[in-house]
């Protein structure tokens, strides 16, 4: 074991100790009361908790005591979604996670520098990366007779990572990392906010890809699978100890993306020692009490500062030369620009399990500078002329499932790779559509970058600046019956 | 800027407070509290309650319930129904703009540049013209409780009750909920006029639902006219920036946070003892 954060494939295949003694840890967090602050299930709570989804699932009974409300109101049902204080708040969780296992391993005399290892699925080095790792496929630890905790959860999903047409969720891959504005509409981390838990919020490239399609992937969904496992919503990710190592190299994608020259980090004091509303709050180590954190805490010389072991494998960010491991950083201006809206279809969507097309009107007075834009060529675009493709607050009653759009596609079911404008897996859809959860009932926001795709378009002559053909297929566990919704379809421009 | 971030970055961390108050010193707050602000003032200026004599009056003490309905007839009488209606929508504007704040700039970023103040407006009138329709059942209800309470210390105390008991109540919640719900605005023509004035009317309703309650105390302050409006708008921002929830009995306006920070408190004496 070193003091470092490793790819959970690097320790040695099969059991090794670093994930024998998570397991052991497991087990003893098992044992805690839920009202104990350091228990399995209080740390899972922390992320979302559904009591009557609990009982239902057998997480929790009749008998099972709750933490003091006050508890609950603080400590639970923080996840940070859709915002840019979603990498900084898991950030502080998923250190505070890992203090507590490390200390649970230490009370077990195991050894005493345990650090949380990373599932590293993007690294094209390692044949094995897509897969689970081993230890979480076991049925029993080495003993033969004590139950896996690492495997014993509901997993519905694919064991090794790859695309599910089914769910219609693409292949994952490392393009949120070429986004250079950590904060924004089209951003690496998340659109600005002021509060925890915005009305309003974009997710982040990251948080959609490779983030929430591993999420279901792993978990599992409808149709494609049998039904959702613990990593497919919110209220029940925090259970599988997978997530956790899933959350690491996400974590670990944003420190090195931080590397990356030429990247505007966010440096605002609203960021840095916000939200506004409350702070975030994870247990002490001891479980005596809250202790509450900000994103300052997650940066270099904070308290939950992570250190990896590697930040080049499996992140696409190019080793550096001369052994410097920090680029400096291009700190965003505290005030961005945001695109505008420039067009938009004429009807909210309502899709099931057809595929739905829909015209986006842009504005007349927005045409000739469209076409401008999109008529110089990739290389010498400036880089400040985007067009984006926008899906307003999608709702559904389905738990989660994938989406892609596709722009002027011909007639017919055909849906052409050079037409694509992207994807996301719906992870947390019912969460975030229901009105009286703590998300506000807005449902997911999505933005895609369509710059390239336009002038690909224009190119080939197919590009009307009055009119989009923007369409849309899903695959969601509400079908045809409990079709997802989409407010508004737009075309931003910045 | 270049450079390295780290924890120790932009000065030595804000205190949430003061971090609370540079958020409302910026869009897309700082219009709408300025906006507060003078309305605030126009308010003092024409008191509300010179106009409402029987409402705040000090006249009067105890008024026994056979003289109630003889009561109605001389209240009507005395507060002119036009005359109300105009310092009810100054104190309105005085004390709900702050709270709309996100959903205006919501309308305004939905809007097409040209088009964002117009959005705004209708957006506005929507929303007003809601809490103007309820002044009759809100101004029925702080009489009928003027009437009952006898005074107006004891109509103020009975309207702090209510509020306090509806705040800490999950209807409220529900309520609350709903009013942060997002809807779509169509960008072109009719749609876009339609769209932005049924959000703000929609929002208006839920806002009423949840806020009535509270409105009812700033009718009671005579003389601290200004400073209850001051406390119930702090107390409905509060309620407003703690964000949807699932709703459920709460102690109602100490913060979640503060509690824990007692409760664990009297934790760590009772470990120690
Ligand atoms: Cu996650």
């Amino acid at each position: 074991m070193a003091d470092q954060r490793e790819d959970a494939w690097k320790l040695g295949a099969g059991w090794n100790d670093t994930l024998l003694w998570y397991a052991k840890a497991i087990i003893a967090l098992k044992g805690r009361a839920l009202t104990d602050r350091t228990s399995w299930r209080y740390l899972a709570a922390m992320h979302q908790f559904d009591q009557s989804l609990w009982m239902h699932q057998g997480i929790i009974d009749h008998t099972t005591a709750l933490p003091a409300q006050a508890d609950m109101d603080v400590a639970w049902n923080q996840c940070q979604h859709s915002s840019f204080y979603f990498l900084p708040w898991h950030r502080g969780y998923l250190a505070r996670f890992e203090q507590i296992i490390a200390a649970t391993i230490a009370a077990l005399h195991g050894p005493t520098d345990w650090k949380l290892p990373y599932w590293n699925y993007l690294d094209a080095t390692n044949p094995n990366a897509r897969k689970i790792p081993q230890a979480f496929l076991e049925p029993y630890l080495p003993d033969g007779i004590t139950r896996n905790p690492l495997e014993d959860v509901p997993r519905y999903g694919q064991k090794i990572l790859a695309a599910n047409p089914q769910l219609k969720i693409p292949d994952i891959d490392l393009t949120a990392m070429n986004v250079t504005k950590f904060t924004g509409i089209f951003s690496f981390g998340g659109s600005p906010t002021d509060f925890s838990n915005p009305d309003i919020g974009v997710r982040g490239q990251l948080e959609n890809v490779p983030h929430g399609s591993v999420h279901i992937l792993v978990g599992g969904a409808p149709p494609a699978d049998v039904d959702f496992g613990y990593l497919s919503r919110f209220e029940t990710a925090g259970l599988d100890p997978l997530f956790w190592l899933h959350h690491c190299n996400i974590d670990r994608l944003w420190a090195a993306w931080m590397t990356k020259p030429g990247v505007e980090m966010e440096v605002g004091q609203q960021w840095l020692d916000g939200p506004s509303d409350r702070a975030f709050a994870v247990p002490t180590v001891d479980g005596s009490g809250l202790e509450t954190y900000t994103a300052r805490d997650t940066l270099a010389g904070g308290k939950f500062y992570p250190d990896y072991d590697d930040l080049h494998a499996g992140t696409g960010v190019a080793a550096l030369l001369g052994g410097a491991r920090m680029a400096d950083i291009v700190k965003g201006s505290p005030v961005m620009a945001e695109p505008t809206v420039i067009g938009a279809n004429s009807e909210t969507l309502t899709v099931g399990t057809a595929a739905v097309e829909t015209a986006v009107r842009i504005a007349a007075q927005e045409r000739t500078a469209l076409v401008a834009a999109i008529g110089r060529t990739a290389p010498d675009a400036p880089a400040d002329e985007q067009t984006f493709l926008q899906l307003e607050n999608i709702r559904g009653k389905g738990v989660a499932g994938g989406l892609q759009v596709y722009v002027n596609s011909p007639a017919g079911a055909d849906l052409p790779e050079d037409r694509f404008a992207g994807s996301a897996a719906l992870f947390g859809l019912s969460s975030v559509s229901a009105v009286d959860g703590g998300h506000g009932g807005n449902g997911i926001t999505l933005v895609f970058d369509i710059s390239d795709l336009a002038k690909r378009l224009a190119a080939a002559g197919d590009f009307d600046p009055a009119h989009l053909r923007v369409k849309i297929v899903a695959a969601h566990s509400g079908g045809d019956a409990d079709p997802i919704t989409i407010d508004r379809v737009s075309v931003l421009r910045q | 800027m270049t450079g390295r971030l780290s924890a120790t970055d932009g000065a030595t961390g804000h205190s949430r407070p003061r971090l609370l108050l540079a958020t409302f010193s910026q869009p897309p707050f700082r219009t709408p509290i300025l906006f507060a602000a003078a309305a605030s003032a126009l308010s003092s200026l024409f008191d509300i309650h010179a106009a409402l004599p029987l409402l705040c009056g000090n006249a009067g003490g105890h008024t026994p319930l056979t003289t109630i309905a003889a009561s109605w007839h001389f209240l009507i009488a005395t507060n002119p129904p036009g005359t109300v209606l105009q310092l009810w929508l100054i104190m309105l504007a005085a004390m709900m703009t702050p709270l709309i704040a996100s959903p205006m700039a919501y309308v305004r970023a939905s809007s097409l540049v040209a088009r964002r103040w117009r959005a705004v407006a209708i957006f506005l009138s929507g929303y007003f013209g809601v809490w103007t329709l309820a002044a009759v059942p809100v101004l029925a209800i702080a009489f009928a409780l003027r009437l009952l309470a006898g005074g107006v210390a004891a109509a103020a105390l009975a309207a702090c009750g209510i509020a306090l008991l509806w705040s800490a109540c999950p209807y409220q919640q529900a309520a609350r909920n709903r009013g942060h719900r997002l809807r779509r605005i169509g960008l072109f023509g009719v749609q876009a006029v339609c769209d932005s004035f049924l959000f703000g009317a929609r929002l208006g309703a839920w806002c009423l639902l949840s806020c009535w309650a509270w409105m009812l105390v700033p009718l009671f302050a005579s003389r601290a006219h200004l400073l209850a409006m001051l406390a119930v708008t702090t107390i409905l921002m509060a309620e407003r920036l703690q964000g949807p929830g699932v709703p459920h009995w709460r102690i109602p306006l100490i913060p979640p946070a503060v509690l824990i920070r007692l409760t664990s408190r009297t934790q760590m004496a009772r470990r120690k003892a």
